[in-house]
């Protein structure tokens, strides 16, 4: 029987979402101070990440100098494989935003009270991704100065856009995202940077949180309509993200190249999304944590739910590459089955095997418990998942595109040292803004922490239950 | 919170707790007591608060009706666009292609509908407004940190019973604030 | 048991008897006049029961893996509607009757309809001549052929029956002795379970609903079916939670949280099901090819377009509406109508799936109405039998929800 109670106490220990002993005070003051340090006082770890940032930003800079200077033609992508890297990298990093939303929004929804202590972070790691997804198509163009053309708007030539076209859907569904993503962000930090105005303690750190909080005081009739407000917007996110990927899958799928053409497509590019960005999630969290000492916010709980997460999305993208497999098979159609032969056995097949490997193989170690508490394994299996992703991304596009339905217009396709650069360029890019944000914005979302604390004993109407109902 | 000519030299009298639960009571007992500009701080949301104010708002339906417009613009754009302005023949699809109409409609009603919560919900609450008499008060910077605080403001018809309303409340502090 | 639930039951189970007597006496009239036909009805009729005890499969496994209020007080419900499997067997078998036999020379008559021609009542690849003139079904005859078929069925209902049993009995043993071992063991079948279930229900909807129409493929058609299952769950645990929520033990839970819940797992997956039918009829559109565009043309023409609108409007618009609105997912009087609608539509949707397979036009034979109301209604005889059989309530089962809903305050 004291078997059986000690079992269940360290199943509560293990389940806490947030560790016991914290107050409010305590709360305010731990992820504040992160922000509020001075900057000589900020951890060795970060102004490694900043070096790093800013050489990968440098990296970008030279690479977008003389991309825009010489022309597209420095990437190695050209007929028939006119799309590779950038829009490999496009898919990549806006896939990766959505575990961000996905945290912020969906589980909001789900009263899931365990991504509290992530979801600024997350909704940061989207808003970034989605800054480095938008640069590859708008340099792809050539002349990113002119990409205000793919919007509609009266012009002198008087053309419009053709809304047909699933490139035309995408510019509407990322920038919406983009949009979305940045205010539902803004106003999750609103109360906290009130709170930072509060606390700090130099007059210009002062000015510069008051202004960004435009004179948040707290009061309840703001807090009504504020968490309303957020509310529908998750609400409305929700259905948004999933637009997003799926209408990046209809990139693919409204066309009818053998790969690229198959009905499964948006429900298992949403899946891989997710997959990707709890991925990246996890590869960002796990250091900041051991960084910052986080243990108490970001507690085993966390780490388990994440890893389950990795786990179901990894069977969901696993079972959309089976059907693909199959349907390529049972359609009877030879340019499809072609196009299986080639991937499973073609010049990129490695890529394939790869990706079996890293996205389908590896993830399998999260059936066993321990794995999903342990960081070392957590940290292989989501880099495994983020190389994987990629991998899915380059073997969609590039595989597919190499050799279609002409053997005639066959080819063959390498990226040149300046797709890499690129590549590198917004990893920096990604790097240097996030490590940015952790150090000038709270990268917990204090007042929603402070709503976790148990001796508060009051709630917010995140839960419909705790609202209004006949339940008092 | 509006401007006035006659200024009062106060804003409202207000009181401190250091927890929640003689907050709700302060809302409950201040409503019971006819008191009707009222409001209550506090470093969270509170639902109790919200429910003892009797707060109502109007953001669900002004959120619904950005989303029709929106929905409505998306469609008009792209009917105006594909079928009267600019037809093309693509692919021998027609000028009204609705299922590929739908993606961008769907877009704009979302973006729409956020546009409308987000600056919807700041301009019922009048933000941004960086200078508030509030600020004048030293311990009301606690309000974002662990204190809660309930405010009686000088325009109330009550308001000369206010401090000693406030006082039979049990606050830890009571203070004036300057208009 | 309680009696006023015992006469509750009492009373559902007979309505439900009656019906399914007379639509299976129905049946048989109609199967005299007319095989082909009742072959075909069958097929539709039978994927409304399927839905509800597979449908709960898939429920009763996330939900031990997820936890959650609504998943504890329908988890009876989803239990005995588990346990109809054997009854889905017995459905199944004039289905199998029908892929191992060919209709005689004087009733090919009947197949006019079906762009396919060849002797075979469901499944145009039953009938080896027609397979040797067609390379497709040539090729795909590796998969295509009565004896694989067979067998995937086989393995598909042990794969059902070994995770539905299975759980059934663990969940039962904990509840009997207490024990958290059979409860970790929910979740160990749980876990791989729920691959399972997703893997042979996709490929049990390529079997008997798709390759009903073998040259056409489509790699989302079995999420459609899964998406469909779940709403037809959900809708008929409204339903049934709604008429039994007078009675103990119900009258405690049944309450406005429950249906609001429950309601909103109802929004989601209606807007989950437009998703991804949606999907795959835009890509296919987009696309235009001439593998697979057929199989929307016969469904938006002759009629069918009728059904396919009224599926736009009535499957997801309405109900989709109606479930945004917290004032209605929280009425025990109101959502209940909702879930009537989803649940009609699901008739609707699979019959639009199905049929025009083998009718050009819309025209409705009498079986397609008896044939639906004669299997629901022996199903639901039988569900209402498993349901009494166990018990609705133990301690363990108390103990859980009480803590649920300890823990909404």
């Amino acid at each position: 029987m004291s078997d059986h109670m000690h079992d269940q106490r360290d199943q509560k220990q293990q389940d806490a979402i947030i560790a016991p002993g914290h107050t409010l005070a305590t709360i305010t003051d731990k992820i504040s101070e992160i922000v509020l340090t001075p900057p000589l006082k900020t951890p060795l770890g970060w102004h490694a990440m900043m070096g790093i940032g800013s050489i990968g930003m440098l990296l970008l800079g030279a690479t977008v100098t003389k991309l825009v200077f010489t022309g597209i033609g420095i990437w190695g992508n050209n007929v028939p494989v006119g799309w590779a890297f950038d829009i490999i990298n496009f898919v990549w990093w806006i896939g990766i935003g959505h575990a961000g939303t996905l945290i912020s929004a969906i589980l909001m929804l789900l009263r899931q009270t365990w991504r509290t202590s992530i979801n600024r972070a997350a909704e940061a790691m989207t808003i970034f991704a989605v800054s480095c997804a938008g640069m590859y198509p708008l340099l792809h163009t050539g002349r990113p100065w002119l990409a205000y053309w793919l919007l509609p708007y009266p012009n002198t030539m008087g053309m419009w856009p053709q809304f047909r076209s699933p490139l035309v859907w995408d510019v509407f569904a990322v920038s919406t995202y983009a949009t979305v993503s940045l205010l539902f962000w803004y106003t999750g930090l609103i109360p906290d940077l009130a709170t930072l105005r509060d606390r700090a303690k130099h007059k210009a750190v002062k000015l510069f949180y008051g202004m960004l909080a435009m004179g948040w005081r707290n009061a309840a009739s703001h807090w009504d309509r504020y968490e309303t407000a957020s509310l529908i917007l998750a609400g409305i996110s929700t259905p948004l993200v999933l637009s997003v990927h799926s209408v990046v899958s209809f990139d693919f799928a409204a066309g009818i190249l053998p790969g690229w053409h198959t009905t499964v497509f948006p429900p298992y590019f949403v899946a891989g999304a997710i997959f990707a960005g709890f991925a990246m999630v996890l590869t960002l969290m796990l250091p900041l944590r051991a960084a910052y000492g986080l243990h108490d916010f970001i507690t085993e709980k966390h780490l388990d739910v994440m890893a389950k997460v990795l786990l179901a999305t990894g069977l969901i993208v696993t079972y959309g590459y089976a059907l693909e497999v199959f349907m390529a098979w049972y359609s009877g159609s030879p340019y499809e089955e072609y196009m299986l032969i080639n991937r499973l056995t073609g010049p990129y097949a490695w890529t394939y095997w790869a990706l079996i490997l890293t996205n389908c193989t590896i993830p399998q170690l999260f059936w066993y418990g321990p794995a999903r508490r342990n960081i070392w394994a957590l940290f292989f299996v989501s880099m495994s998942v983020n190389i994987g992703m990629w991998l899915e991304r380059f073997v969609i596009i590039v595989t597919s595109l190499h050799r279609d339905f002409l053997p005639a217009s066959w080819g063959h396709y390498a990226p040149t040292v300046w797709d890499w650069s690129m590549y590198a360029g917004t990893i920096g890019f990604f790097l240097f803004s996030f490590f940015l944000f952790v150090r000038v914005l709270p990268m917990i979302a204090m007042f929603e922490m402070r709503m976790l604390v148990p001796a508060s004993g009051v709630t917010g109407k995140d839960s419909d239950h705790k609202h209004g109902g006949s339940h008092h | 919170m509006a401007h006035h000519d006659h200024k009062h030299p106060l804003h409202g009298i207000l009181a401190e707790f250091d927890r929640p639960e003689p907050l709700i009571e302060a809302c409950k007992a201040a409503r019971a007591a006819g008191f009707t500009k009222i409001e209550a701080f506090s470093p969270m949301p509170i639902h109790g608060v919200i429910e003892a104010l009797g707060l109502k708002n109007r953001l669900p339906l002004m959120v619904l009706c950005g989303g029709i417009a929106g929905a409505a613009v998306g469609f008009g754009l792209q009917y105006w666009v594909s079928v009267l302005e600019y037809p093309i023949n693509i692919g021998g699809r027609p000028y009204l292609s609705w299922p590929a109409f739908i993606v961008p409609m769907f877009e704009t009603t979302i973006l729409f509908a956020a546009l409308t919560a987000v600056f919807g919900m700041l301009a019922l609450n009048g933000l941004p407004r960086p200078h508030h008499p509030l600020f004048g008060v030293e311990r009301f910077s606690e309000a974002s940190r662990d204190r809660f605080f309930f405010l009686i403001e000088s325009e109330d018809p009550q308001f000369d019973k206010a401090r000693e309303f406030l006082a039979s409340c049990h606050p830890t502090a009571i203070e004036e604030v300057p208009n | 048991m309680n009696p006023q639930l015992e006469a509750k039951l009492g009373k559902i189970q007979k309505v439900g008897l009656a019906l399914g007597v007379l639509g299976l006496i129905a049946g048989g009239i109609g199967f005299a006049q007319n095989p082909q036909q009742f072959y075909q009805s069958w097929l539709f009729a039978f994927w409304f029961p399927l839905g509800l005890c597979l449908g709960s499969l898939g429920f009763t496994m996330i939900h031990h893996l997820t936890g959650g209020f609504w998943g504890l007080a329908i988890r009876r419900q989803l239990e005995a509607s588990i346990r109809t499997l054997p009854l889905m067997v017995l459905f199944f078998l004039p289905i199998l009757v029908a892929a191992w036999t060919h209709p005689g020379a004087g009733e090919t008559a009947h197949n006019e309809g079906s762009h396919y021609h060849g002797h075979f009542w469901l499944y145009p690849w039953t009938d080896l001549e027609a397979v040797k003139d067609s390379h497709l079904l040539t090729h795909k005859q590796p998969y295509l052929n009565i004896e694989f078929w067979t067998g995937r069925a086989i393995l598909y209902f042990v794969v059902f029956a070994a995770l539905g049993f299975g759980l059934v009995a663990a969940q039962r043993k904990y509840e009997e002795t207490g024990d958290r071992r059979y409860l970790r063991r929910t979740k160990i079948i749980s876990g791989p379970g729920i691959v399972l279930y997703f893997l042979a229900m996709t490929f049990a909807a390529f079997d008997w609903a798709m390759s009903a129409d073998p040259n056409w493929f489509s790699t989302m058609y079995g999420v459609i079916f899964i998406a469909s299952q779940g709403l037809s769950v959900l809708a008929f645990g409204v339903l049934f939670s709604s008429w039994v929520r007078d009675c103990e033990p119900y009258k405690e839970f049944a309450k406005p949280n429950l249906f609001h819940d429950l309601g909103t797992l109802m929004f989601a997956l209606t807007m989950f099901w437009a998703y991804v039918s949606f999907s795959q009829f835009l890509i296919i559109w987009s696309a235009n090819l001439a593998e697979e565009t057929p199989w929307y043309l016969v469904r938006t023409d002759h009629g069918w377009q009728g059904v396919a609108l009224s599926l736009v409007i009535f499957g997801f618009f309405v109900p989709w509406f109606l479930l945004l609105m917290r004032r209605i997912k929280r009425d025990a009087t109101l959502v209940p109508k909702v879930a009537i609608l989803v649940l009609l539509m699901r008739f609707v949707d699979t019959y639009w799936q199905i049929t025009p397979m083998y009718k050009h036009g819309l025209a409705p034979h009498w079986l397609d109405f008896a044939l639906p109301v004669g299997l629901t209604g022996i199903w639901l005889w039988f569900y209402v039998g498993r349901l009494k059989a166990a018990p609705i309530t133990t301690k363990q089962h108390d103990e859980a929800i009480h803590a649920e809903l300890a823990s909404q305050h």
